[in-house]
């Protein structure tokens, strides 16, 4: 394999990982820019959502129907933590928020680990998506494209939602200025929830496809994926949706090229370079690519 | 109380206590000027104040009293200009190092450390006082640590003794009453010892009488301590009778200095707070309109309304009616409630007591976003539009409750209509536009909403003149349309030249209620707000 | 000496004479529960000196119980095995054994180290980026420990540590844990790190440098995270990268929280609890015949009452069981408080 393509495959694999953590990152910062609020559970919320689908999937259901599980698996869990821990808490400091959120994740690990085998799990295959996938040289599989594709098409629907629609339009007002939004007749806790809801559907398509793309499903499987969408959405500015976008690209394809690259014995340390990143980003630049910084209210 | 605070001078060592040479002004503001995202704050703002002077520093709302502030404490760093405390320059200075060169300063809106005790609070104010004993000392308790407790302790409980808050010193600061609050933030500063404070509107809140005795301490303080004192009020008594000179400015800009009676005298000062402008004939009220719409029912009755923030009274027991296709104005000196009055009958801030009656159907317990489904709408002071937003978008978002798409067309059309100037930045972003455009859109996105009853708050506020003469015609022209306005201005001159009835508001309290053209009449009026 | 101070001294007394029946009386089972009682008691109320009175809400205690943890077993390590086991080492190292003593707080001070390297950049932020930030820190010392297999022995487990600790040197550093945390906070130190939690503009207006306050205070904190890792590994003689999990964030976490931030009495209490209750849960996760009911097995039962109690502490009393309140002698002498003018005088 010639370094170009080497290249140019690293490159397509990290925009695949960088579109599920699009997809991640583009419920938190819609979370963050309306409530500040950081939803340590998101992440819990996507594994909920494929946990929920894998018995569609072994009923032999095909995977666009597993998908649908999927989102309304998550979808649902998401509603549901929203109405009875976050809703009452709305009027909050921060910090209850942020532990409430610590709370539903450890609550939502285990309860799935009480109640499933201990085994990691994926959904039945489909062989479809298994089949590889020849671009030049770039070798992918068809679930690959499937990301790609599915992530942009949920996205563009999100897009047209916040842009086109009064509720969407009443969603990015709440989030550049709650009062004012309320002086125009916008019914904050309902809105507040039109968010959890997105937020958790996009959260079930990634869980969904990353099911069919890594196998090996446990509780846990959420957790990072969850922390990598935070930080994708802090690195492109957060609260900021083309900022979670660009942001989860940005680290799908510097992980990829970080362990395509550096060698063995560094390249383990995959997970840890999304953090070095994060700290970088704040250092340097703490409102992200497309933030406004915070000003100082005196 | 005089011993005491001399004992607690003779007891403050450090820094802080650095005297002034007389030759070199305390605090120098030279050509000083600051943007917030293309508004300017402070132009070529100068500012010269001598050694144990006290200057007070007034000018309408938003006129950038308080930007001066903070730009002076370091809190904002200027665009441009020289800021030199005692002949040095201090740009660039983080607030704790321009603390450390004997600056101490109050709030506006109360900042006291919420969580710890009043006496905690204050000790804060000694943070740069003596040197701090060492981690050892500290953690062992050694005699050196227990000395410099001691005479933290004792330095502020002296101030809040001189300040007659020392039976709070235990209780915890954010649970206490606003005007003990106020006195907590006034003793931090004060334990400070500083060459240079800085108060910014200590009066706020306070009863005729705490601000009288407020008054006399500051006085004796400032005798036995000969600080500087740079003071922001919006209570003119107030400064007229502390302050031998009194700095005005307007739009960022020096506008007169000198004596308060001099300032008083001043027409640009009286123009800046009252304001001035002639409306055409058509907008002026008076007309056939007016006399028709006085005998009209009320769409609006406000009945023996308190509102409270907290523990501090901002209304009491107000009374006033809104006539069914009228202009009602509300004016008042900044800070007499003029704001929370709006917000009230808008919900956006909760009725304590009293009864808000809206076409007959009492509205107290709804909600803001069911006020605005019936009809009642507020466009709020500084505009408050979603910045990253469309003009168009800002628009639709003021019809956000309104279902039928027929409907909201027509009613872009006659914003438009109203306003052609921002027909033509429809797909501009509403952060990017000048205020005077931002206030269109403010007014026109309020209309979306197809108001009975609109609500505007100081829609000519930080406007140049010409700009205002323009929001007022068109505000003319609201009414024209069958919608009933309250209005609330700082501008009382225009406010009532284009009013039906005018109510005067002070400390909270309706004082006055006549039509509008007997107001204008009226010189008890300008006393509201110049003293 | 005041009535408070005696009977604060009089408690130690006390305290030191149940330490000394404990350790003759107790089987090796509870008193092993005891240590791991007082270990995290000491790093809920370090966790708290950062969150609860400094305003910084770190999620990485875990990670810097770990560094100190693994950094005082590497130099107490018997220098026959580390060879064997650690072989990573230089020589000079390979060939260190140090006392417990000087170990321990070499670990304290590894942590404070990496504390200044993680705080510099992130505690000049606001808001709770910190928390990810340091989460983060946990997901990175948690993947070095378990990829560094010659310097860790990796998800192994680092076991053959030197039983060098007992009830005595736990009690002695929770004591002094405990003294100088409260010392501190109501130092002129702490005054200025609680300003800052509480307004930081208003403290820079006082002359508090926040970023150095806020770096200082965090570094403190992280010495006694160290601290009590270092304690914990000679404690239980085995360290693995599993002690310091996520778990072991929200375990911390719900010991603060349901103590209440700001309060190093609600530490105490909420370390007691969370420690104690889980004692009778573990027993329900293996399942089996209990008391005459076949229970099956449920995996995850402790992290789930867990999080149940911070989610129900949250939503019914989110200041914790003692608030921001602290432990006094004053009610129980029924002294009142010191007059207002006591202290002018």
């Amino acid at each position: 394999m010639s370094e170009l393509s080497e290249f140019l495959q690293h490159l397509a694999n990290g925009l695949v990982l960088g579109f599920l953590y699009a997809l991640v990152g583009i419920g938190l910062s819609m979370v963050y820019g309306i409530l500040r609020m950081i939803n340590f559970a998101h992440g819990e919320i996507l594994m909920v959502g494929v946990f929920l689908a894998l018995p569609v999937s072994a009923l032999g259901a095909p995977a666009w129907v597993v998908l649908l599980a999927g989102i309304a698996g998550a979808t649902i869990m998401g509603l549901i933590v929203q109405w009875t821990i976050y809703r009452p808490l709305l009027k909050s400091p921060e910090v209850t928020l942020l532990v409430a959120s610590l709370g539903v994740s450890l609550l939502l690990q285990n309860l799935v680990l009480m109640l499933t085998s201990p085994q990691p799990k994926r959904p039945d295959p489909a062989p479809f998506l298994d089949q590889p996938f020849h671009l030049g040289e770039i070798v992918l599989r068809n679930v690959d494209l499937a990301i790609v594709v599915i992530a942009m098409a949920a996205m563009l629907v999100t897009h047209l939602f916040l842009k086109q629609t009064r509720h969407g339009r009443a969603l990015r007002a709440l989030a550049q200025d709650m009062s004012a939004a309320r002086m125009m007749g916008v019914h904050v806790p309902f809105l507040v929830m039109i968010c959890f809801v997105i937020g958790s559907a996009l959260a079930g398509v990634a869980g969904v496809l990353i099911g069919y793309k890594y196998g090996h499903l446990t509780p846990l499987s959420g957790f990072l994926p969850g922390l990598k969408g935070f930080v994708a959405a802090v690195i492109g500015g957060i609260g900021s949706f083309p900022g979670a976008v660009v942001g989860g690209i940005i680290l799908g394809l510097l992980e990829t090229f970080l362990v395509g690259y550096l060698p063995d014995a560094l390249a383990q340390y995959r997970d840890a370079y999304v953090f070095l990143v994060l700290i970088l980003v704040l250092l340097v630049r703490p409102s992200g690519l497309f933030g406004k910084p915070e000003s100082v209210k005196v | 109380m005089s011993a005491v605070a001399s004992h607690v001078q003779s007891v403050a060592t450090g820094p802080t206590a650095r005297p002034a040479t007389a030759a070199e002004p305390v605090l120098e503001l030279d050509q000083v000027s600051i943007n917030f995202g293309g508004v300017r704050a402070l132009e070529n703002l100068s500012l010269t104040l001598g050694a144990g002077e006290i200057r007070g520093l007034i000018g309408p709302n938003g006129s950038g009293k308080s930007t001066a502030f903070n730009v002076i404490s370091g809190i904002y760093r200027p665009r441009s200009g020289e800021i030199r405390m005692a002949g040095h320059s201090v740009v660039g200075l983080r607030p704790d190092q321009i603390a450390s060169r004997g600056v101490a300063r109050t709030f506006q809106t109360l900042r006291l450390f919420q969580a710890m005790s009043v006496v905690e609070n204050v000790m804060l104010g000694t943070h740069l006082g003596a040197r701090a004993p060492s981690p050892v000392s500290i953690l062992l308790g050694l005699p050196a640590s227990r000395r410099f407790e001691r005479e933290a302790h004792e330095r502020s409980m002296a101030v809040l003794e001189a300040l007659q808050i020392a039976d709070y010193a235990q209780e915890t600061a954010g649970n206490l009453p606003y005007g003990v609050q106020k006195r907590v933030d006034l003793a931090r500063s004060l334990v400070a010892n500083p060459s240079l404070l800085l108060l910014d509107e200590p009066a706020a809140g306070l009863t005729g009488a705490e601000s009288h005795q407020l008054m006399e301490l500051i006085r004796k303080l400032h005798a036995e301590r000969a600080f500087t004192l740079l003071l922001v009020e919006h209570d003119m008594q107030f400064v007229s009778d502390l302050c031998p000179r009194i700095t005005v400015i307007d739009f960022g800009k020096l506008l007169v200095e000198g004596t308060p009676e001099e300032v008083r005298q001043n027409g640009d000062v009286v123009a800046a707070y009252l304001g001035t402008g002639e409306l055409s004939a058509g907008a002026k009220a008076g007309g056939l309109a007016s006399k028709a719409a006085a005998t009209q029912a009320p769409v609006l009755e406000v009945k023996d309304l308190d509102v409270r923030y907290g523990a501090v009274p901002a209304l009491r027991s107000v009374s006033l009616n809104v006539a069914s296709g009228s202009i009602t104005a509300i004016i008042g000196a900044n800070g007499a409630g003029k704001t929370t009055l709006l917000s009230t009958v808008s919900g956006v801030v909760a009725a304590h007591k009293g009864q808000i009656l809206y076409q007959g159907a009492d509205v107290t317990r709804l909600s803001c976003e069911q006020r605005v489904t019936q009809g009642i709408v507020m466009c709020p002071e500084g505009r408050r539009l979603f910045p990253d937003m469309t003009v168009h978008e800002n628009l639709l978002l003021g019809a956000y409750n309104v279902i039928d798409q027929a409907a909201i067309r027509a009613a872009l059309e006659r914003v438009y209509a109203l306003f052609p100037r921002i027909a033509n930045r429809q797909r501009q972003q509403a952060g990017t536009l000048s205020g005077g455009e931002q206030q269109m859109v403010a007014i026109g996105r309020a209309l979306m909403a197809e108001p009975t009853l609109l609500l505007l708050d100081e829609p000519s506020l930080g406007l140049a003149p010409n700009l205002v003469e323009l929001i007022f015609e068109t505000i003319a022209e609201i009414r024209k349309l069958g919608c009933s306005i309250m209005l609330v201005e700082q501008n009382a001159a225009m406010a009532l030249e284009v009013a039906d009835f005018g109510y005067v508001l002070e400390t909270g309290k309706v004082t006055l209620a006549a039509p509008a053209h007997e107001l204008k009449a009226r010189s008890d009026v300008i006393e509201a707000y110049l003293g | 000496m005041s009535q408070a101070t005696g009977a604060t001294l009089a408690a130690v007394g006390v305290f030191a004479l149940a330490v000394w029946a404990a350790q003759a009386q107790l089987n090796p089972f509870y008193l092993q529960i005891l240590g791991l009682l007082g270990i995290n008691i000491m790093a809920t109320v370090s966790l708290n000196f950062a969150a609860g009175f400094g305003g910084m809400f770190s999620l990485g205690h875990p990670a810097f119980m770990a560094i100190g943890g693994y950094t005082a077993a590497i130099l107490t390590y018997p220098v026959a095995m580390k060879s064997m086991r650690i072989p990573g080492y230089p020589d000079w190292l390979l060939q260190l054994q140090l006392p417990f003593l000087p170990a321990l707080l070499i670990g304290g001070l590894a942590a404070s180290a990496i504390a200044i390297l993680v705080g510099w950049p992130v505690l000049r932020l606001r808001g709770h980026y910190l928390a990810v930030a340091t989460l983060g820190l946990t997901v990175i010392v948690q993947a070095a420990i378990v990829n560094l297999v010659d310097y860790t022995r990796g998800a192994l487990g680092l076991s053959g540590i030197p039983g060098l600790t007992n009830l005595w040197w736990i009690a002695a550093f929770l004591v002094l844990t405990i003294f100088i945390v409260y010392r501190l906070v109501h130092s002129r130190f702490g005054r200025a790190l609680r300003a800052v939690r509480d307004d930081y503009v208003a403290a820079q207006m006082s002359g508090v440098h926040v970023a150095r306050t806020r770096l200082i205070g965090f570094t403190i904190a992280a010495f006694f995270a160290g601290i009590a890792g270092g304690l914990l590994g000679h404690l239980l003689r085995i360290l693995t990268p599993g002690q310091f999990s996520f778990s072991a964030v929200f375990l911390g976490v719900a010991m603060m929280i349901l103590g209440g931030m700001g309060s190093i009495t609600g530490s105490i209490l909420g370390a007691v609890i969370m420690t104690i209750l889980p004692q009778f849960i573990i027993p329900l996760e293996r399942g089996g015949n209990i008391l005459g009911i076949d229970v099956p097995a449920l995996n995850g039962l402790t992290q789930i009452v867990t999080a149940l109690i911070l989610i129900g502490v949250m939503l019914v009393k989110p200041a914790g069981l003692a608030g921001a309140k602290e432990f006094s002698w004053r009610p129980l002498f029924g002294l009142s408080r010191p007059s207002k003018r006591s202290g002018a005088a």
